[in-house]
């Protein structure tokens, strides 16, 4: 199999004591979709960083497309695209000069630049914009900007640092169907960083959970759902966090496989959670609890970050 | 090309941002016209003119040419020609001979009061002359800045000036019967003579003369009748006074030394042309009364604006290093640094790119003061093409130390700080505004002293473009200061790129 990006024990350290990355071990395929997930401070940016050259890894290796990053950073820098975390823009540039500017800097003609930079600028709906400087851009409009950067030199490895932060849901919605597409039909490889569980569920061929450095897990989103149980799950919000001998009480008389209480929300997971509903409510009333809200939903990534480490990606 | 690339973007960058223009273009231009009305006196009147109080004390001289006794009274001559004098309107050139000479006629040496002689336009007037003050009076209005000096003429100007000059006389009389006795008695003196064959020369040739004078009819002036000045008075000073850390009272302490080293000479001459008037004798034209042309005069052919207008130019490129500084610590700050170093531009690519639109912007200043400069009255004649290598040389030596200030600025703001601090002091001290004293730390470098300051690339860039510019040197001539000037802009680089590589180009 023909692996676009490759880690072996890849390590970063900003001082003695802590790691941000841990012994990194990845191996994502050509044309695939990579999510790595996880809380701020989790290692996703410091892992991209190293991956570019940017950064020093204390200790490990690198491959892209098998040229080692250490060694042969100039040879692999017109095969990767970045879009960074942060939005880096000339504000005196307009949109055309942007593309322009940046894919005369891998030196592509000036042809193929103009080719590129208007299929982008198509794609990207920026057409009325092409001209208009970057400084009275909107925020939504400079992130595509800045995702079309990336993409100017026609790269086959995309690494996108949390691409959908700060974006309106318009932007998002077009920025998921270029990364799809991008993937689908140009066969790039993308490496997405997000703390967005649904992002990272919906448009990821595999997902790497990172915290504190470390891969937690590495699967298919639907694998990793699986992972923590079948059936859907019954969150209860409540005014007051319950008793542990009310969480005990409710596994043992619903036959739930998984019951976890996180603040004052109580997670039910079981097979035909609903069935068990009636049952829940009596128990619950004769505890004194009331209920805030009720819902019902499928296992998502978030759930088997919560199993994983006992903390919500919300809560970072 | 990729440096191209990154030039043309950056000078794009350049031309859309007011501010940067600002600071690169307008306030060094607004600096210029701030210094060419404090120093060029722009328009018709290009000198300045220097406010001077003269407290004439001077009671004048009695004596009889031949027409009967008079007063002479030099010192209000000489106030005459110093409210005379004036700059030349064809050329910049000061001529005090030239302005002296009419007021000083035969005739002004019978004057008993202020002499009413013509006097010329008070446009180009050099002084202005103040008569009616006190000495306290004067004193304390040069202390207040009101006026430049102030001249005081002691009593016995007169009859001082008036003994110096027959004493010239005399000496020029004497010449002449010597000559007169020797071709009389065809022979030469076999040993040196004495006073009493002096006086008897004279009273030969007076015999002679007054033989000759009664053959022919023509009536004669005893010298005897006359009632000259005398040839001995106490010795007498004028003093100049004013405050010695301006400028002004400076160029007027000049040009008042050499008026009066030229009034002396004139009033000598004319004492000699009224005693060829009354004398038979023939006495030797005066060669040695030369008019005198003073080096404090030839200075004033230039404003000090025109010395300061290279030294702007040099200052309006100090000020790009903090331009510069600030735009390598946005580029590191706002992550453009970063973004290009995904790209395939290399080290090379970034400072190339860097330097060409900085380099092309030095040389857009260069012409832009330049022309300024000229429209407010600055006098170079230099070759400004001949500037342009120079130019673009200080230009590197600032984005060399912008180089180096971004490299260790924290953000935009510490650098911006950090590079005023520097260039604001090196400008000056480079003496890129005036001449300052550097402080010598090798006595004899190559056969010359070697200051603290002449480690400075924007010291010898100012002398060179001073050269160039003011005095219409060639490059050949300002070599010295070029290649001092590139050696320690190489060695600033130097320093700037590898700390710059390290801190903000290494993974």
């Amino acid at each position: 199999m023909d692996f676009a990006i490759v880690t072996r024990n890849l390590s970063k350290g900003y001082d003695q004591w802590t790691l941000a990355v841990d012994s990194l071990n990845i191996w994502i395929r050509t044309g695939e979709i990579f999510g790595l997930l996880g809380p701020n401070g989790a290692g996703k940016t410091t892992t991209i960083r190293m991956l570019l050259g940017l950064l020093k890894p204390t200790s490990g290796q690198a491959f892209v497309h098998g040229e080692q990053i250490s060694t042969g950073r100039q040879k692999i820098k017109a095969r990767l695209g970045v879009c960074p975390q942060e939005t880096v823009l000339w504000p005196e540039l307009t949109v055309a000069e942007h593309l322009q500017f940046i894919g005369k800097m891998y030196d592509m003609d000036s042809r193929k630049v103009r080719s590129s930079a208007d299929n982008l600028i198509k794609g990207l709906g920026l057409e009325e914009k092409r001209n208009q400087q970057a400084r009275k851009l909107s925020g939504g409009l400079k992130r595509r900007l800045n995702l079309a950067l990336a993409l100017i030199h026609d790269p086959d490895v995309v690494l996108l640092d949390e691409p959908s932060a700060g974006l309106d849901p318009q932007s998002r919605a077009l920025l998921w169907e270029l990364i799809a597409e991008l993937s689908k039909n140009r066969q790039k490889t993308i490496v997405l960083t997000t703390h967005s569980m649904e992002e990272a569920d919906r448009l990821s061929d595999r997902v790497g959970i990172l915290d504190h450095g470390k891969m937690l897990v590495l699967d298919t989103p639907e694998n990793l759902k699986k992972s923590i149980g079948e059936g859907d799950a019954l969150v209860i919000e409540m005014e007051t966090r319950p008793s542990e001998t009310l969480v005990a009480s409710i596994k043992q008389s619903t036959g739930a496989k998984e019951v976890t209480l996180h603040e004052n929300t109580l997670t039910i997971r079981a097979l035909n959670v609903m069935e068990k509903f009636p049952r829940i409510i009596e128990i619950f009333s004769s505890h004194g609890l009331a209920l805030r809200n009720t819902r019902l939903r499928p296992n998502t990534l978030e759930d088997v970050f919560l199993k994983l480490t006992g903390r919500s990606l919300r809560d970072e | 090309m990729r440096a191209i690339s990154l030039a043309t973007t950056i000078f794009r960058r350049m031309t859309r941002d007011f501010l940067t223009l600002f600071f690169a273009i307008i306030f060094p231009a607004f600096f210029l016209f701030i210094f060419a009305a404090a120093f060029g006196r722009s328009g018709p009147l290009k000198n300045q003119r220097l406010d001077i109080a003269v407290i004439n004390r001077d009671e004048g001289v009695v004596a009889d040419f031949g027409a009967g006794p008079d007063t002479i009274r030099l010192g209000a001559t000489l106030l005459d020609v110093l409210e005379s004098l004036s700059y030349s309107p064809s050329s910049d050139w000061l001529r005090p001979d030239s302005s002296v000479t009419p007021l000083l006629t035969p005739d002004s040496l019978r004057v008993s009061k202020k002499t009413s002689a013509p006097k010329r336009s008070t446009e180009n007037a050099i002084f202005s002359v103040v008569d009616s003050l006190t000495e306290e009076g004067a004193i304390k209005k040069v202390s207040s800045g009101d006026l430049d000096a102030v001249l005081v003429i002691p009593p016995g100007f007169s009859k001082a000036t008036m003994a110096m000059a027959m004493q010239n006389v005399m000496e020029k009389m004497l010449s002449g019967a010597v000559d007169k006795f020797s071709s009389a008695n065809s022979g030469v003196f076999s040993q040196k003579p004495t006073v009493s064959d002096i006086q008897k020369m004279i009273d030969d040739v007076s015999r002679k003369i007054e033989k000759k004078q009664r053959g022919t009819g023509k009536a004669g002036v005893s010298i005897s009748s006359l009632s000259l000045p005398s040839r001995k008075a106490p010795p007498v000073t004028l003093v100049i006074a004013g405050d010695p850390s301006s400028l002004s009272f400076s160029m007027a302490s000049g040009i008042l030394n050499s008026v009066l080293e030229q009034f002396l000479k004139k009033v000598s001459e004319t004492s000699l042309k009224k005693a060829r008037d009354f004398s038979p004798l023939e006495i030797a034209a005066p060669e040695d009364l030369v008019s005198l042309k003073s080096s404090n005069i030839a200075v004033r052919s230039r404003t000090v604006f025109d010395y300061q207008v290279p030294g702007i130019i040099v200052f309006a490129l100090l000020m790009l290093v903090a331009l510069i500084a600030v735009t390598f610590a946005s580029d590191s700050v706002h992550g453009h640094l970063e973004r290009l170093r995904l790209t395939r531009m290399s080290v090379f690519d970034y400072f190339a790119g860097n330097m060409l639109p900085w380099a092309a912007l030095s040389i857009v200043q260069l012409f832009l003061l330049f022309g300024a400069g000229r429209l407010l009255g600055y006098h170079g004649k230099g070759n400004i093409l001949s500037a342009i290598g120079i130019v673009v040389l200080t230009s590197l030596s600032s984005i060399s130390l912008a180089l180096i200030i971004a490299s260790i600025a924290k953000n935009e703001k510490q650098a911006s700080a950090v590079s005023t601090l520097i260039s604001v002091p090196v400008s000056f001290l480079s003496g890129a505004f005036f001449p300052i004293g550097d402080v010598v730390i090798v006595k004899n470098f190559l056969g010359k002293p070697f200051g603290l300051m002449e480690l400075s690339p924007w010291t010898h860039a100012a002398k060179a473009l001073t050269g160039i510019l003011t005095f219409g040197k060639s490059v050949h001539e300002v070599l010295w200061y070029v290649a001092w000037q590139a050696t320690l802009t190489f060695i600033l680089f130097m320093v700037g790129m590898i700390l710059f590589s390290r801190r903000r180009l290494a993974a």
